[in-house]
């Protein structure tokens, strides 16, 4: 294993509400290595973004609050550090695309000042200079004409052009985590695999680690090693995405990947939905939090929560099935 | 471009037209109108107004000579004051009202701004709970009631100005703060809203994403992007403290356009009413037409174009 | 941590009952609506206010032994006290009675021109907006060119107007009413046919179109319920803004004819006695300040309950 760039341990978000405490993020924890790309996957409303948006430190306060654990950056905790040292660490860093290019950027400012803003900043390059490593770095992302682009506003820009600008306003500053959160959900599919090409594309060329937060299980295997599957603010399951993808050990695993539409399907074959509901997390259930939803829930589950369990070097599940005890049951992978 | 021009200067004359005609027949139809020989009126005003509008000439004549009088910028002479017209009056009243108008202007969108961009930053803390009163209360008095009680107040009670004067700029508090006050609710409450709208958009947390200071969050990308809607509020607030001027002017006794449009009312005279109204309504307009060319310069997104929205 | 037992690991299955979320039970959204609105405490203050306010206009007149309109020389410019609750005017008129006689005119007229404008703003906006074509393009640029000029300038001029061809002293209410309403209406017009606009795009009436249902059933079943809660928002904000011009008109010498009154032109008199007689002024102007703050606190509160989502 490589030196991890990124730690997060047991990590634990909060929204103080009227109703409660919303327990978004229920204990987390992942590490991930230089260079290495990592797939957080899982429903809406599961986490991921909350996560992603924690290691930030964007989640507005209130209610938003790190209600325990710590996030480990180069040996950094994010989660202690002070706003003014964050500031010095967003977009310098740590960059971050996020997942609707529409309104990501902001409209009455040219897409050259939105590039150069951070690269002022944080490199402390004076106007000229910052500008021509804009039109560089929209050179970068395959963005036709970008000595005449860097003067235009987002609306003349198409979708798929915004996103490649919020890539180079991400890695401007050649971080060394990007976070993409969702970054080809509200794009065409055509757009969407040229979106994730330049991604792969700029991470073997700078050695950027990357995590990629994605409900499309689709996206992962084209730049990710590794998958963590989230669901109600816990890591159900991780592992590379050749052992979580053929071999999955958590039924939610099992039931996120039968969702799947796939062309090459065998005739007969089934999607199959996963019924119900997440669980409410003003309050949680107390075993596992997948059970009431889960075709394998054995009595245990609704009980106790699981803990990590590793089956196999690196691919860790938090399931009562992988109990030596509990019954054997056949979770087919995909492929 | 042009074309948006040719519209809007079209519905500018057709609006300037309609007007004319609506005050010309209205006067007209008034027993003891301008244009009624019968009334009696001193000579020399009979004389002005019967050479003006030739009223022995057909109805018809009458009326494209008023219009013709209007394009050419002469609206005639006046009903009341002898030997001048209602150009004299405009020359030598307007001058006021836009210096008062203007530092009014410049008030309201001064304290609007300031009073809703702290509101904005500072939601549900006492900043935000002063500003929220300083507009209601501004949106709920009438000018004419706080120019009264600010007249009494600061004039009568504490001395400390002249109740009603003008030519220094100590004469100048009262009354704008009074023409103000709404403007000043209203600019507040859209900088407030827009500005608690614009910090929960995605390109704020794209900034906030890239590491930038607060500070310059807010002064870059959210002032600027909240300010936006209330560009299109400015046209309306000429028109309301130029109208705002009628009574404030009146109360304060300062001789500009406003005080003469509300004697003139007064008085009945008829055809110094229908001058102003004309005046107004150019000037108005015109001022309409800056503001949305400014909006189209401010935002990028605007293009300016004959097509309907 | 107790022991792990075999029966523990019994395969159980699902929960339905805990992974279904069990429904709300259902609401209209009128009822919703109401909810909102009765928790916004200043909003049902507002309500309430209105309520006492409407009440006083009605019985206030009769609640001592004088008359809007009896003349008591001797006493007049009294000041507040046990005799005249709120004082006496220049004329020895009890002040009292004048102001919940001021507040029957002004809310009349507010109430009145409101509705006027609601029935003339939804004829012709939605005229213009359900016909659309040469119509509607027709219709706008008569409301374009309308409004080029200030309200007020045309609601002044054709008080004018009516006021010397009638040969009236002051106004009569109706003439009030009729200048006014002549042109507050583009904006509730404007609203009806935009909404309107965007309602004919929407899926939801798409979809009612492809079941067949009828142009008037789409009207009354999808349009109008939909264009409800925005006319109702702009019919509050109308009601002040009808008193504050009235009583701004009244100020300007345009207001009803003694010895009728309305607030703005109690607060008209009581202006030209400010110096010496302050509680003049103070009384009719205190009423026409909080009844129009009552009024757009409620519409604010009204807007918020109809919308939770533009809710600050």
């Amino acid at each position: 294993m490589p030196e991890h760039l990124l730690e997060v341990n047991n990590l634990r978000v909060s929204f103080f509400t009227h109703a409660g405490e919303v327990q978004a993020v229920r204990g987390t924890t992942f590490a991930i290595g230089t260079g290495e790309a990592v797939a957080l996957v899982g429903e809406s409303g599961c986490g991921k973004s909350v996560t992603a948006q924690t290691i930030m430190r964007l989640i507005p306060d209130p209610p938003g609050r790190i209600v325990g654990g710590e996030i480990l950056f180069a040996g950094q905790d994010l989660a202690k550090t002070p706003e003014t040292v964050m500031e010095k660490i967003r977009g310098n860093q740590i960059g971050m695309i996020f997942q609707d290019p529409m309104t990501s950027l902001n409209p009455t400012m040219t897409i050259g000042r939105q590039l150069t803003e951070g690269i002022m900043k944080h490199q402390g390059l004076p106007r000229g200079e910052a500008m021509k490593r804009a039109v560089e770095m929209l050179a970068l992302v395959g963005i036709p004409q970008p000595d005449r682009r860097v003067k235009q506003y987002p609306h003349e820009f198409s979708g798929g052009m915004r996103q490649r600008v919020m890539i180079a306003i991400a890695l401007a500053c050649e971080p060394r985590l990007l976070i993409a959160d969702e970054p080809t959900t509200a794009l065409d599919v055509t757009i969407q695999a040229q979106i994730i090409e330049l991604m792969k594309e700029l991470k073997e060329r700078t050695n950027t680690s990357i995590i990629l937060i994605t409900h499309d299980l689709g996206v992962v295997a084209g730049l990710c090693s590794r998958v963590l599957v989230m669901y109600a603010g816990q890591i159900v399951e991780s592992g590379t995405v050749e052992e979580v993808f053929y071999r999955p050990k958590h039924p939610y695993t099992y039931s996120l990947l039968r969702a799947v539409p796939r062309l090459d399907a065998r005739t007969k074959e089934r999607l199959v939905s996963i019924p119900g509901q997440p669980p409410d997390l003003l309050n949680p259930p107390k075993g596992c939090s997948f059970a009431p939803r889960c075709e394998f829930a054995m009595r245990i589950c609704r009980e106790r929560p699981p803990e990590d369990r590793t089956v196999k070097d690196g691919h860790l599940v938090k399931c009562w099935l992988t109990e030596p005890g509990a019954p054997h049951v056949s979770l087919k992978g995909v492929r | 471009m042009a074309r948006f021009f040719a519209r809007r200067f079209g519905t500018m004359l057709l609006a300037l037209l309609f007007i004319s005609t609506f005050t010309f027949f209205g006067m007209k139809v008034i027993p003891g109108g301008p244009f009624d020989s019968e009334k009696q009126l001193p000579p020399a005003i009979q004389k002005n107004i019967e050479e003006k509008y030739g009223l022995n000439d057909p109805l018809f004549k009458q009326y494209t000579d008023y219009l013709s009088g209007v394009v050419k910028g002469d609206l005639g002479p006046s009903f009341k004051y002898p030997n001048r017209t209602v150009n004299d009056i405009i020359k030598e009243s307007f001058p006021v009202s836009a210096a008062l108008g203007g530092v009014s202007i410049l008030l309201a969108v001064a304290v609007g701004l300031t009073l809703g961009v702290l509101a904005a930053l500072k939601q549900n803390q006492w900043q935000d709970y002063l500003a929220v009163i300083i507009a209601t209360l501004g949106f709920s008095v009438p000018s004419f009631v706080l120019a009264a009680l600010l007249q009494y107040v600061f004039a009568y009670k504490l001395g400390w100005v002249l109740p009603a004067m003008w030519g220094t700029w100590q004469q100048a508090i009262l009354p704008s703060i009074s023409l103000a006050a709404l403007p000043t609710a209203t600019i507040t409450r859209l900088m407030r809203s827009n500005m608690l709208e614009v910090l929960q958009e995605d390109y704020i947390r794209t900034a906030r994403a890239k590491g930038l200071k607060n500070r310059v969050i807010i002064y870059r990308h959210a002032i600027r992007n909240a300010l936006m809607p209330v560009v299109t509020y400015l046209g309306p607030m000429v028109a309301s403290i130029f109208t705002g001027s009628f009574v404030v002017e009146s109360i304060f006794a300062i001789p500009g356009l406003g005080r003469y449009f509300v004697n003139s009312v007064f008085n009945r005279d008829y055809t110094l009413i229908m001058g102003l109204t004309i005046f107004y309504s150019i000037f108005l307009m015109t001022m309409n037409l800056l503001v949305d060319l400014s909006y189209a310069v401010i935002d990028p997104r605007v293009k300016i174009t004959g097509k309907k929205e | 941590m107790s022991m792990l037992t075999p029966e523990m690991f019994e395969l159980v299955g699902p929960d339905q009952k805990e992974a279904e979320i069990i429904a709300r039970p259902t609401t209209t959204y009128w009822q919703d609506v109401w909810r909102r609105l009765k928790s916004n405490k200043v909003a049902m203050g507002s309500l309430i206010f209105i309520g006492l306010l409407l009440i006083m206009a009605i019985i206030g007149p009769y609640l001592n032994e004088y008359s809007y309109s009896d003349q008591v020389l001797e006493l007049k410019n009294t000041p507040p006290g046990s005799e005249y609750w709120f004082g006496s005017d220049t004329l020895g008129r009890d002040l009292f009675t004048r102001v919940w006689m001021g507040a029957r005119m002004s809310l009349a007229v507010g109430f009145t021109i409101a509705f006027i404008v609601l029935v003339i703003g939804i004829l012709y906006g939605g005229i213009a907006g359900l016909v659309g074509g040469w119509v509607d393009e027709i219709m706008m640029r008569i409301i374009e060119i309308l409004s080029g000029v200030p309200f007020v300038l045309y609601v002044i001029l054709l008080m004018v107007i009516m006021n010397d061809f009638f040969q009236l002293k002051g106004s009569s209410f109706t003439t009030i009413l009729f200048a006014m309403s002549i042109i507050y209406w583009i904006p509730m017009a404007r609203l009806v046919r935009g909404q309107i606009l965007s309602l004919k795009e929407q899926d939801y009436v798409l979809a009612a179109q492809t079941l067949g249902a009828s142009p008037m059933r789409i009207l009354l079943k999808h349009v109008i319920p939909n264009i409800m809660g925005p006319i109702l928002v702009y019919l509050t904000l109308t009601i002040p803004e009808a008193i504050f011009t009235e009583a701004w008109l009244s100020f300007l010498g345009l207001g009803v004819s003694a010895p009728f009154a309305s607030w703005g032109t109690l607060a008209s008199d009581g202006a030209k006695a400010l110096r010496s007689y302050p509680w003049q002024l103070f009384f009719p102007a205190l009423f026409i300040s909080i009844t129009i703050l009552a009024f757009n606190l409620f519409g604010d509160g009204l807007r918020d309950a109809l919308d939770p989502r533009t809710r600050k």
